[in-house]
């Protein structure tokens, strides 16, 4: 017989009506296992916290020839790196073109999502697929080919090529973002709608709006996310004044041998601010597994 | 409108015999979906059409009219280059061990970080930090962090576990660190929702019915869970195949990590010689098309159904 | 049908064990106490039925006789050995869970053989087990289907084959039926009883369902909050329920407060009052029926307001003088706005303490009900005393 074990004092209590409570291991007795899947995750986020804690020291060190720690503070390499990356110029494009991106998917994706939630006409599956492609198959795959073009057209390089490249995988996100929320969306709303008279509009601008709000809300986040760390779409159509800081970052760090590595790490950490705070922003909406779904769901 | 006139179309669906004319196209389309509300969809698909299957089929077509070595010329000149055709085996060398590392790590800490605990959305969240800063700024932070005079290094040594500093920058090992890196909190989300899909009754039955904890997993979890670890192995696959900024930042882009994206680049941004850039990106694809192939016919043969534990 | 050999190697009637004691088994956290102190004692055999709302405690009740939950405090003793020390895979207790809980990737037939597998059972033994377990459920047909395939009924049997199939000493059911529909629940609970009348192997049930306890076990536990209110044969509880709560559940549709016409608060020497009446819809009736009522009978004269036909009778909701409703069973014919009076025989007017319909008699029954024999907690029944005015 063995000993009398305890549930972990952690375990959240179950709730009133009685659900299925899974069989408890021994708890109290930590195995081996469970030290060292935590040690594991603690090693993971230890080494993550010093790359970036690497970055954001040495971009306020006066120097770092090799100590624990740089020698002496400094604010200039930012004013350094504004100037010399002309931050300036490539915070507006990369404003420019995010809410370019996001205006149009939103605008492109949510009456498709509509149209495929409240819809099931013969061929929808192959629409699905048609949506479902872009977000699967890896930028570079297709970003050769649409830059090829791009330059064909003489596009290349211009802002209106960085929005169309980073349309393509944004346009299927809110689609699949967007349908599983209309379809909870009841149609006998709208249906209720029209029995009290309400003409199309009406029901679109007075009904659906206000209860696609959130949903938009989260997937408007997503693509903001999503298109500010995109960096392969955008390195691929992009010209020198069409860069957005993930692509300036790229090649700061790409030529680096001119360049102060201070600076260097001041635009990177310019750049990890940012997308920390629209991280942040975006978590008070979004669970954190909807920033990073794929299709995985819909593949299934 | 168009509910109504879905409703309408039903009632006259039927047919009501001689004398009446039959219901108007437009009735008959609404029963089966069609309708005005189907334009919704239109501008999207038109988008999606136009900037990823035109410009794909585009690339496609041109991988085959090469300047010279006619319609294979392209393919040929690549796989006739050892440099450029050891690109493929080199991102095979990177993609499937760094794939099996996340895939394999995230199912025994998501088995572990099944039942909820104090602070578990916290480190969901945490976990997400890495996917959303992204390749570029992990290659750049490894590029500070592992080098010779960076953290990493300055612990190894002291802790007496290295002589001197080990390189682990411009090589293999930092593209291979940026890989598990980015990916691994991927996967991890991933299996971690597909473990948590499968209804903690049934190991419940599984207990009550006298299996241990490890018969448990080995006959209940583990079948449940493997096709959706097959699927994220693919998409986690995906993503390490397509490695191009750590395998030029942190890694050493004209050695032993010249991956196949970065030879595309090469040819068609650097070269212009779009054909071939082309023919490469079409290469890529079918390599991964393949493997995932291989997986998901794999997957097909488990059971893949519902998990929730009802039937 | 085939006849069914028993599958157990001995031919015995009879269960495996003698008793099982579970002695101030209580289970809380976080502050909530999901199941207080509650002592009870399961005969070899028994069919026992633990009824109550969601939330009484009695699916709490039934996880840790499992080992799903741990017990906060108490025991639970299986003919003097401890077995709440025991995890779940070391009891060898069946479950039925209430959603099947069958295993997707496994036919029926695999289902149904785990447990035997993991007790390493030889293969040809296995195989005449399931095989017969299979036949006694009526899934032979099915037996190759994965549970997807199997409409409701089949996958509710599976479970039932699979937790039987061990023979194991007890059997646990969690509400197996609620997920069926009407008649599926019917025939159900014939197949639950003539499995248990076969194999005679305890069972305990938990149901919020009074009809299903009534008919199927052998003595009822009624819980609430947490609390047992009431052990007893269903017999007992359905004609000495022992409070409002209870009679609630035993079909007393109509509990009021009193004064309810001549019948009212009557304070009784060293016992908490009555303050609550309970009475049937089948014990009323209109005066003037068939049946002539006798001169003492209760009599409350009102308004039919709604009348449903129910086949070989009616179900009137009748309002009295003072405006409240009471529902009444008769094979007469009333029709809505036609006054009557309303007769019940004293007798079937049950009397108790405690307020409204929704709560129970004052004294806490917990540990005194062991042999299913009411606690006084429902006084005076049927007799006020001195209370006819």
């Amino acid at each position: 017989m063995s000993v009398l074990t305890q549930e972990p004092p952690a375990a959240a209590p179950e709730s009133a009506p009685a659900p299925i409570p899974a069989p408890r291991g021994r708890s109290l007795i930590a195995r081996p296992g469970t030290w060292l899947v935590w040690a594991v995750v603690a090693f993971f986020f230890v080494n993550l916290l010093g790359l970036i804690a690497t970055v954001v020291l040495d971009s306020f060190g006066k120097t770092w020839f090799g100590g624990w720690l740089p020698q002496g503070w400094t604010t200039q390499w930012y004013s350094e790196a504004w100037s010399e990356f002309s931050l300036g110029q490539v915070l507006q494009a990369t404003a420019e073109i995010v809410l370019l991106v996001l205006g149009i998917s939103l605008a492109v994706g949510v009456p498709a999502a509509y149209a495929l939630a409240r819809r099931d006409f013969p061929g929808k599956r192959f629409v699905m697929l048609l949506f479902v492609l872009p977000i699967v198959v890896p930028p570079m795959a297709y970003g050769i080919p649409m830059a090829t073009l791009l330059y064909k057209f003489h596009l290349a390089g211009t802002m209106s090529g960085v929005v169309a490249a980073n349309l393509v995988p944004s346009i299927p996100f809110v689609v699949f973002t967007m349908t599983p929320f209309i379809e909870q969306i009841d149609p006998k709303l709208e249906a209720a709608a029209r029995m009290c008279g309400a003409p199309t509009r009406t029901v679109f601008t007075r009904i659906l709006a206000p209860l696609l709000l959130p949903g938009m809300l989260a997937a408007g986040i997503l693509v903001l996310v999503r298109t500010f760390g995109m960096f392969e779409l955008t390195f691929l159509t992009s010209g020198p004044t069409s860069q957005t800081l993930i692509v300036a970052l790229y090649y700061a760090v790409f030529s680096a041998g001119i360049r102060a590595q201070q600076s260097i790490d001041a635009m990177a950490v310019i750049y990890t601010g940012s997308m920390l705070v629209l991280l942040l922003i975006a978590l008070r909406f979004v669970n954190p597994t909807q920033l990073v779904a794929r299709s995985a769901d819909n593949r299934d | 409108m168009t509910a109504a006139d879905v409703r309408a179309g039903l009632d006259q669906g039927t047919d009501n015999g001689a004398g009446h004319e039959r219901a108007s196209l437009r009735h008959r389309l609404a029963e089966r979906g069609i309708d005005r509300t189907l334009l919704l969809a239109l501008p999207g698909v038109v988008a999606i059409i136009g900037l990823f299957f035109y410009p794909f089929l585009y690339g496609l077509q041109l991988s085959f009219q090469p300047k010279t070595g006619g319609f294979f010329g392209a393919y040929k000149a690549f796989f006739d280059d050892p440099y450029a055709r050891g690109s493929i085996a080199k991102t095979f060398y990177l993609a499937i061990p760094a794939s099996l590392i996340n895939v394999g790590a995230s199912v025994p800490i998501s088995y572990r970080m099944r039942r909820e605990f104090r602070g578990k959305r916290i480190l969901l969240a945490l976990l997400v930090v890495p996917i959303t800063l992204g390749t570029v700024l992990t290659a750049e932070g490894l590029l500070e962090y592992l080098g010779p005079v960076g953290w990493f290094n300055k612990t190894l040594q002291w802790l007496h576990l290295t002589g001197g500093p080990a390189q682990l920058v411009n090589n293999y090992w930092g593209v291979l660190f940026s890989l598990v890196i980015t990916g691994f909190p991927f996967a991890f989300l991933l299996t971690h929702a597909y473990l948590s899909g499968i209804h903690p009754s049934l190991e419940a039955a599984a207990a009550t019915l006298g299996a241990g904890p490890w018969q448990r997993t080995r006959h209940i979890t583990l079948p449940l869970l493997l096709p959706g670890l097959l699927t994220t192995f693919c998409l986690t696959f995906v993503l390490a195949f397509a490695v191009f900024p750590s395998a030029q930042l942190v890694g050493d882009p004209v050695g032993s990590t010249h991956v196949i994206t970065i030879e595309a680049v090469h040819d068609a941004l650097e070269e212009f010689n779009y054909p071939l850039g082309s023919a490469v990106a079409m290469v890529m694809t079918v390599l991964m098309l393949a493997v995932i192939g291989v997986a998901m016919g794999l997957r097909s043969r488990l059971y893949r159904g519902s998990t929730g534990g009802k039937g | 049908m085939a006849a069914v050999t028993d599958l157990r190697p001995r031919p015995a009637a009879g269960a495996h064990f003698a008793e099982l004691r579970l002695t101030g088994v209580s289970r809380s956290f976080g502050g909530f106490a999901a199941l207080r102190p509650l002592d009870l004692t399961i005969r070899g055999g028994e069919f026992v039925a633990l009824l109550g709302p969601s939330g009484c405690g009695k699916s709490t009740a039934l996880n840790c006789l499992a080992g799903l939950l741990p017990l906060s405090s108490g025991r639970i003793e299986l003919d003097g050995r401890r077995i709440d020390t025991l995890p779940p895979e070391k009891r060898g207790f069946g479950m039925v869970f209430q959603n099947y809980a069958l295993f997707p990737h496994l036919t029926a037939r695999a289902n149904v053989a785990f447990g035997l597998k993991m007790r390493k059972i030889p293969k040809a033994e296995l195989e005449r087990r399931v095989s017969l377990a299979l036949q006694m459920t009526r899934l032979a047909e099915h037996a190759h289907k994965h549970p997807a395939q199997l409409s409701g009924g089949q996958q509710q049997r599976v479970a039932i084959a699979r937790a039987v199939v061990l023979e194991p000493p007890l059997v646990l059911m969690d509400e197996p039926l609620s997920n069926l529909d009407a008649s599926l629940r019917l025939e159900m609970r014939t197949e639950i009883r003539r499995i248990h009348q076969e194999l005679k192997l305890t069972t305990v049930y938990v149901t919020h369902d009074q009809e299903e306890a009534l008919s199927l076990a052998d003595r009822l536990v009624v819980l609430r909050d947490g609390r047992v209110t009431q052990i007893g044969t269903p017999a007992e509880l359905y004609e000495r329920p022992a409070s409002a709560y209870v009679a609630g559940f035993m079909g007393y549709r109509n509990i009021l407060r009193l004064p309810l016409g001549d019948l009212s608060t009557v304070p009784s020497a060293g016992e908490p009052a009555a303050t609550v009446a309970a009475i049937r819809p089948e014990d009323l009736d209109f005066a003037g029926g068939a049946e002539t009522a006798p001169a003492d009978a209760l009599k409350l004269p009102g308004v039919v307001l709604v009348v449903e036909y129910h086949g070989r009778e009616y179900l009137a909701q009748v309002e009295i003088e003072d405006g409240r409703r009471l529902y009444v069973r008769t094979s007469q014919r009333p029709a809505p706005g036609d006054r009557v009076t309303l007769v019940a025989p004293r007798s079937r007017v049950l009397l108790f303490p405690g307020e409204g319909g929704s709560q129970e008699g004052g004294a806490q029954m917990g540990s005194a009900q062991v042999a299913g024999v009411p606690e006084a907690g429902a006084q005076e029944v049927g007799v006020p005393e001195g209370g006819a005015q």
